[in-house]
C-alpha cells in the first residue's frame, strides 16, 4: 500500500485541505508541523475513520463535523464531512471515501445528528475507474484493522511495548501481524465445541458419569472464582507497593529521616545484587543438572549392561569382527575405547590400524564397545557432577549469609527511624512513616502468601480436573449418543491441544524472526553497547554486555521508544516479506507493504535519542509520515532527516475568538506559511 | 524425521518451562528413564499418554547425544536381554518410553508435591541415590580393559 493523497473536507477543525504524500525510495518521509492541538491527532483519526469508522479522541469525540460549517448552516441544514484517500495497492489505484451528513438540530447544536454515512472505494482497471462492492471488506482486507494500531500510532505511547509487564500487547502484535489470530480462534472455538459435547453427554449418559461431569464442571467454577480472587489480590499487591514507595520518597524528602532513607535504599541494593547472584548460582546448578544430572543415576544402568556385555563376548556370544568405520572413529580420535592415547607410529596405534580391512558393517560389538568406552567417561563426569554441585551449594550458602547480614542491617534502619519522633513543619514524623510502612510490608507479605496458597489451590483442582477426565473417558456407557458425544468431546479436545501446539510454535517462530530484525537494528542505532530482545516469555528487553555477561538494564524512555520502533519495523518487515515470499502457507495471511503514520514520535525524548530515533524512522518502512511540533522537530531530529523528506505541511490553527469565528486548522505548504510568516 | 511419543503430566511443564531445570523435553524424558530402571519402576500400558498428557520427542535429538544414545542401547538391553536391542532404534525408543513412563510416577510422588522450584529435590534425590551406590572402583577398569585387549590383540 503507497499513500498518495489525503481530503479532507468538515473533518473537526478541517474544512477543506489536502495532503500529498512523499513517495519513492530516496525522499519517502513526509512531515507535517503543528503545534500541540493544531489537528496532529485529528490527521491520525482521518485514517481509522475512513477505514473502519473508528475514532479516538480525548476531547468531545461526538462532534466529527467541523465547528464553523455546523456554526455557519440553519437548524434543518445538512453539512457534508468526508474524507478522501487515494492510494496504490499491488499495482491498483484506488480512491477511498467516507462521507457523514450532520444535520443541525438546533440553533445551538454545533455536534449535529448523522442522517447519511456512506464509504466508497473505487478503482482504476483499463484506464477507467470502476465501484468495489462491500468496499468495508475491501479497504479490511487492504489494512486488516487488527493491524491499524501498528501502522497508525501515537509516538508518545509507543515506549509502552517495552515497558513492563506489557507481554500480552507483544504477543498480540505478533499474532495479528502473522494472521495467527484465526488459529487462535479456532482453538478457542474448538474448547466451546468441548464445552457443549460434554453437555451432550451429560444429557444422556449414565447417573455415575453425570455425577462426574458435575463434579469436573463444579471444579471448573471454582477455579474461575480463584482466578477472580488471584487478580484482586495483585491488584492490592500493587498498590500497597506504590503507597511503601510514596513513603519511601516522603522519608527521603525529610532532612531527619533523609540519610537513613539513603542508606536503606543503597542496603536494598545490596540485598537485590545478592539475589542476583544467587539466581545465577541456582542457574548454573540447572545447567549442570540438564546437562549431566542423569550420568550418577545412569551408573548402575551402563555398568550392569557392560558387565553382561562383557561377560557375553568372554562366552563368544557377541560376534568380533569390528568395522573400518569405528576403527578410524578411534583412530581419529587419537585414543582407545580405554582411553589410551593413539599416537601414530606407536604400537598401540599399529594394532588398532591393523585391525582394518574387516567388510562388515557397524553392529552389535561396536555398539557395546561403545558402551564400554562411555565408562571411563561417565565415571569422570559423576565424580565431577556432584563436587561441582557441593561447591555451588556452599557458594549460595554464603550468599545467602550475606543476605541475611544485610537484612540485619535493614532492620537496624526501621528500627532508628521508628525512634524519630517529632514531627516536621508539614505534620510529618519519620517514626509514624516507618510504623506505617512496616504495616505496609507486612500486609503485602501476607498477600504474597495469599497469592501463592490461591495459586495453589489452582493448581490442585487443575489436577483433580485431569483425574476426573481421566474416569469420564475409562466409564463405559451403554447409551449410543453417550458414547458418540464422548467421542467428539475428545476429537475436540485433542484437536484443540494440536492447534494449541501449531500456535504457540508459530508464535514462537515469529518471535525469532522478529528478534533477529530487532537485534540488528537495535544496537546499529542505540549508542551504548545495548542489545534488544523479545524474550521467550514476549517481553521486549533491552541487554547490556559487562564482562562476559549479559545484564538486563532499566531502559530510559528513549531507549524503550527505540526497541518499540525496531520491533515494529520487524514487524513491517515480517508482513513485507511475507507478502514478496512465493511460498504459500496455510496459517498465515499473505501479508503486505504497509505504510507507518506516527503522531509525534519524538515527545519527550531528549537530544541524542531524537537523533537515534530519527535515524530510525525512514528504515521502518517504505513510505513514512510524521507529526511533530516545530520544537520536537528543531535540531537532531531535521539535521538527520532532512535529506529524505519528499513533503513538508504545517497546520496553521487559528482558535477562533470572536462571535463568528471558530476553531479552524489550515494545512499548508511550506511556500505558502512562509509566505504567511 | 523419526518421532516418539512419551506420557506427560504437568511436572514435565513445571520442571522444563516454568523453572527451567532441564532445557529440553527429551534432557527429562532420558532422566525420567533412568530413575524408572533405577527404580524398577517401567509401564508398559498408556506409557505413549493420552488426553493432552502426551508429548513428542525427535529421536534425533537423542541420536545426537552420546550418553543418551547409550542410556537408550543400555535401557533396550536390559529389557530384552538381547544384544541385538543394541543396535535397535525401534527397540531402544520405545525401552526409553516405558521407563520414562514409570520414572514420571516415581518422580511426581517424590518431587512432584514441591512447592515451588523442585531443583534441590531432584539434587537431593541424586545425592541420595549417590550414596546408595556401591563404590565401583576398580571394577570399571577392569571390564574397560577387557575389552580394549580385545582391540589389542591384533589379526
Amino acid at each position: 500500500m503507497e499513500l498518495k493523497r489525503l481530503e479532507l473536507e468538515n473533518f473537526r477543525q478541517f474544512r477543506d485541505d489536502a495532503i500529498t504524500f512523499a513517495n519513492g525510495s530516496e525522499k519517502n518521509v513526509t512531515v507535517v508541523h503543528g503545534q500541540n492541538g493544531s489537528g496532529k491527532t485529528t490527521l491520525l483519526n482521518a485514517f481509522t475513520w475512513l477505514f473502519y469508522d473508528d475514532v479516538d479522541f480525548d476531547t468531545r469525540p461526538e462532534r466529527l463535523a467541523s465547528e464553523g460549517a455546523m456554526a455557519e448552516a440553519a437548524v434543518g441544514d445538512k453539512v457534508d464531512v468526508s474524507v478522501r484517500l487515494s492510494f496504490d495497492h499491488e499495482g491498483v489505484e484506488y480512491v477511498a471515501e467516507r462521507n457523514a451528513v450532520y444535520e443541525k438540530q438546533s440553533s445551538d447544536d454545533f455536534d449535529g445528528e448523522v442522517t447519511e454515512m456512506d464509504l466508497q472505494l473505487k478503482y482504476r482497471e483499463n484506464g477507467s475507474w470502476a465501484t468495489r462492492n462491500n468496499a468495508s471488506n475491501k479497504l479490511d482486507q487492504i489494512l486488516p484493522e487488527r493491524l491499524s494500531g501498528l501502522f497508525f500510532f501515537d509516538g508518545e505511547d509507543i515506549d509502552e511495548l517495552a515497558g513492563i509487564d506489557n507481554q500480552d500487547r507483544i504477543q498480540e502484535a505478533i499474532q495479528n501481524i502473522m494472521g495467527l489470530t484465526i488459529l487462535e480462534r479456532a482453538t478457542k472455538h474448538l474448547g466451546d465445541a468441548a464445552g457443549r459435547f460434554e453437555n451432550e453427554i451429560q444429557e444422556s449418559a449414565s447417573e455415575e458419569l453425570a455425577e462426574l461431569i458435575d463434579q469436573k464442571q463444579a471444579i471448573e467454577e471454582e477455579i474461575d472464582a480463584l482466578k477472580r480472587e488471584q487478580d484482586d489480590v495483585q491488584r492490592n499487591i500493587e498498590h500497597i507497593e506504590q503507597e511503601i514507595s510514596d513513603i519511601d520518597q516522603k522519608l527521603e524528602r525529610l532532612d531527619e529521616s533523609a540519610a537513613l532513607q539513603e542508606r536503606r535504599s543503597e542496603y536494598e541494593e545490596e540485598v537485590q545484587e545478592l539475589e542476583t547472584d544467587i539466581e545465577r548460582i541456582n542457574d548454573q546448578i540447572k545447567e549442570q543438572l540438564s546437562e549431566e544430572g542423569v550420568v550418577p543415576l545412569a551408573m548402575p544402568l551402563i555398568r550392569e549392561t557392560a558387565e553382561e556385555l562383557d561377560a557375553m563376548r568372554e562366552r563368544g556370544e557377541i560376534p568380533s569382527e569390528l568395522s573400518d568405520s569405528f576403527i578410524e572413529s578411534l583412530l581419529q580420535a587419537e585414543q582407545c575405547i580405554c582411553g589410551r592415547e593413539l599416537e601414530q607410529g606407536t604400537q598401540p596405534y599399529e594394532h588398532v590400524v591393523g585391525r582394518r580391512g574387516d567388510t562388515i558393517e557397524d553392529g552389535v560389538e561396536q555398539a557395546a564397545l561403545r558402551i564400554v568406552g562411555q565408562l571411563n567417561r561417565i565415571a569422570e563426569i559423576e565424580s565431577d557432577f556432584l563436587e561441582e554441585i557441593d561447591e555451588l551449594t556452599a557458594q549460595r550458602r554464603e550468599l545467602h549469609d550475606e543476605v541475611e547480614d544485610w537484612e540485619e542491617k535493614i532492620d537496624d534502619v526501621s528500627t532508628e527511624l521508628q525512634k524519630m519522633d517529632s514531627t516536621t513543619d508539614e505534620g510529618l514524623s519519620p517514626s509514624q512513616l516507618e510504623n506505617n510502612r512496616e504495616q505496609k510490608l507486612a500486609e503485602r507479605d501476607d498477600l504474597i502468601g495469599e497469592e501463592a496458597a490461591i495459586e495453589q489451590k489452582i493448581d490442585d483442582k487443575n489436577e483433580a480436573i485431569s483425574e476426573i477426565e481421566t474416569e469420564i473417558d475409562d466409564q463405559q456407557d451403554e447409551h449410543a449418543e453417550t458414547l458418540l458425544a464422548k467421542k467428539r468431546r475428545k476429537a475436540a479436545k485433542e484437536v484443540e491441544h494440536e492447534l494449541q501446539t501449531v500456535f504457540d510454535n508459530l508464535k514462537n517462530k515469529v518471535r525469532r524472526w522478529s528478534n533477529e530484525r530487532i537485534q540488528s537494528e537495535f544496537s546499529e542505532i542505540a549508542t551504548k553497547d545495548l542489545q534488544a530482545e523479545i524474550s521467550e516469555d514476549f517481553a521486549l528487553k533491552i541487554w547490556q554486555q559487562v564482562g562476559d555477561e549479559q545484564i538486563e538494564v532499566d531502559k530510559s524512555r528513549g531507549e524503550r521508544q527505540i526497541a518499540s520502533l525496531a520491533f515494529i519495523g520487524s514487524l513491517v518487515d515480517i508482513a513485507q516479506e511475507r507478502y514478496e515470499s512465493e511460498a504459500e502457507s496455510e496459517y498465515f495471511d499473505t501479508g503486505g507493504i504497509y505504510p507507518i503514520v506516527m503522531d509525534s514520535p519524538f515527545g519527550a525524548l531528549d537530544k541524542t535519542h531524537r537523533r537515534e530515533v530519527s535515524e530510525a524512522i525512514p528504515r521502518l518502512a517504505n513510505q513514512v509520515v510524521v507529526f511533530a511540533t516545530d520544537a520536537q522537530w528543531e535540531g537532531p531530529v531535521e539535521d538527520e532527516m532532512e535529506d529524505i523528506v519528499g513533503e513538508v505541511y504545517w497546520l496553521n490553527f487559528t482558535d477562533g475568538e470572536g462571535v463568528d469565528n471558530h476553531p479552524q486548522t489550515r494545512i499548508e505548504t511550506e511556500q505558502m506559511a512562509a509566505r504567511g510568516d | 524425521m523419526r518421532t516418539q511419543k512419551y506420557k506427560k503430566s504437568e511436572l514435565y511443564d513445571r520442571v522444563v518451562e516454568t523453572h527451567e531445570i532441564f532445557e529440553n523435553s527429551y534432557d527429562f524424558m532420558v532422566f525420567l528413564a533412568v530413575v524408572g530402571y533405577r527404580e524398577n519402576q517401567k509401564i508398559t500400558s498408556n506409557y505413549l499418554g493420552s488426553n493432552g498428557m502426551s508429548g513428542e520427542i525427535g529421536v534425533d535429538n537423542l541420536k545426537g547425544n552420546e550418553l543418551y544414545r547409550t542410556v537408550m542401547a543400555c535401557l533396550a538391553f536390559q529389557d530384552t536381554g538381547d544384544p541385538s536391542a543394541l543396535v535397535d532404534e525401534g527397540q531402544q525408543s520405545k525401552t526409553l518410553a516405558q521407563y520414562a513412563a514409570g520414572g514420571l510416577d516415581f518422580a511426581e510422588k517424590e518431587f512432584g508435591k514441591v512447592a515451588g522450584d523442585p531443583t534441590d529435590a531432584i539434587v537431593n534425590y541424586i545425592r541420595t541415590a549417590q550414596d546408595d551406590e556401591p563404590g565401583s572402583g576398580g571394577e570399571l577398569e577392569k571390564i574397560v580393559e577387557s575389552f580394549d585387549e580385545e582391540i589389542m590383540k591384533g589379526t
